[in-house]
């Protein structure tokens, strides 16, 4: 016992310093294993209301920018509406299910409160909960494109899973030929992700659009996700390295949508039957 | 008293952290945490008092910023080296003891002791956030370039206070 107190008095900074440093990585770690950690620290009362003040304050910077993307928005909706105006009439003689399949998702607007964007731990929180219906599993668009995935929701927020994050692996197809291929992420520019599984017998140019696919079941079919910025085939390689330059500017983000499809729970199902 | 400005110190340089240097994204690297300032100018105090201050400011830090025990890695390996290294670097009869101690350590030290802190403190951040060699050069620039600006803030803070 004296040598314990002698040794603690002796070492007891170096102790302390220890422990705090395995506090530290215990937190680290749990947060490697699951990333609903942070989000509660994050989500909780105190931190999400001083993260909602810091946004409130961050938005009047940003008022001008704002007002110029909502305009935008409001002239691709509308351009959208007249669309589907089109599709309604011409469907009249024709057949149902092909409108019913572009009117199946349910759009509804969240702020962003909370981004990190660049690190392996990226990640963005919305202020919309399962109190407003939002569900894990659902998918994210900004007015350019594809955001990412809900990952975890409680009652006031969700967090959501971007396309720049290490474990995301986003199907997708090359808007000019349809190809299918993976969006993945490898860091470091949250602005570059790659596209993968692309056969070099495939004619890929840079400035094809890259988009969704719709067979997930996460985002209605044919939305913006990037453009290829940088085409590669190494010699003798089976499939391209291809660089997407993302839709989405992630550092700016500020609105997004959050998109609810009612009939994923069926179109599952059936992927589990298969 | 004192205790009540060192936490006021802390709070104002938390609140300057988050509300303006973590909104700086410049070319993308450039990520400054200037909230180390807090942890170099403590005042001269019992060490494990020192240590639990930068313990507190890392915590704060990681759950405003939802950065998982990142920044309480590098604030306690900073508040835990500063003593040493301020042993080391400045004589006694040097060290002048005031509100902000290490400001008022002299100049050179005071540049030394920043410079040697910010590094490490950015380096641990940046390395953990990676959490991979794979990218070091990434985060060496990302260390040169935010250290570089934490610095900088640090020096125009150090130059005032040596001034009054």
């Amino acid at each position: 016992m004296h040598n314990l107190l002698r040794l603690i008095q002796k070492y007891g900074n170096f102790l302390l310093f220890l422990v705090m440093e395995v506090a530290a990585f215990l937190w680290l770690f749990s947060e490697q294993k699951l990333q609903q950690s942070t989000f509660l620290a994050s989500s909780n009362s105190a931190i999400a209301s001083y993260n909602l003040l810091l946004t409130n304050a961050d938005e009047y910077f940003h008022l001008r920018e704002e007002n110029g993307a909502l305009a935008a928005e409001n002239a691709r909706l509308r351009e959208r509406l007249h669309r589907l105006e089109s599709v309604v009439e011409d469907s009249v003689e024709r057949d149902s299910s092909y409108v019913y399949s572009h009117l199946q998702w349910d759009y509804m607007p969240a702020r962003v409160v909370d981004v990190a964007t660049n690190s392996g731990h990226n990640y963005l929180v919305l202020n919309k909960g399962s109190r407003d219906g939002v569900r894990e599993g659902e998918g994210v668009l900004s007015h350019d494109g594809v955001v990412g995935v809900v990952s975890a929701v409680n009652r006031h927020f969700a967090q959501v899973i971007p396309v720049i994050h290490p474990k995301m692996r986003l199907s997708c197809r090359i808007h000019r030929n349809g190809q299918m291929g993976f969006l993945e992420w490898t860091g470091p520019s949250s602005r570059y992700a790659n596209l993968t599984d692309i056969g070099r017998h495939i004619v890929v140019e840079e400035g094809d659009t890259i988009e969704t696919n719709g067979l997930t079941g996460l985002f209605p079919e044919g939305v913006t996700i990037g453009v290829i910025d940088k085409v590669e085939l190494p010699e003798g390689d089976t499939y391209y390295n291809l660089r997407v330059a993302l839709a989405t500017d992630f550092k700016s983000l500020r609105y997004v949508q959050i998109v609810h499809n009612p009939l994923t729970a069926e179109q599952d199902s059936m992927r589990v039957k298969k | 008293m004192k205790w009540v400005r060192i936490i006021l110190f802390g709070l104002l340089m938390l609140f300057v952290q988050t509300t303006v240097f973590n909104n700086l994204h410049t070319l993308g690297v450039c990520h400054p945490f200037v909230y180390v300032l807090f942890l170099i100018c403590l005042p001269v105090m019992p060490r494990w008092a020192e240590q639990l201050f930068g313990f507190a400011m890392g915590v704060a830090m990681d759950c405003i910023c939802s950065s998982p025990g990142i920044h309480t890695a590098a604030c306690a390996m900073v508040s835990w080296l500063k003593p040493m290294l301020l042993a080391r670097m400045v004589q006694e009869s040097e060290r002048i003891v005031g509100p902000i101690v290490a400001a008022s350590a002299g100049v050179q030290p005071f540049i030394r002791l920043s410079v040697l802190l910010t590094v490490l403190h950015h380096l641990t951040v940046f390395a953990l956030d990676a959490w991979s060699w794979s990218q070091w050069w990434w985060v060496l620039l990302e260390v040169v370039v935010s250290g570089a600006v934490t610095i900088g803030v640090l020096f125009v803070y150090g130059f005032l206070i040596h001034r009054s």
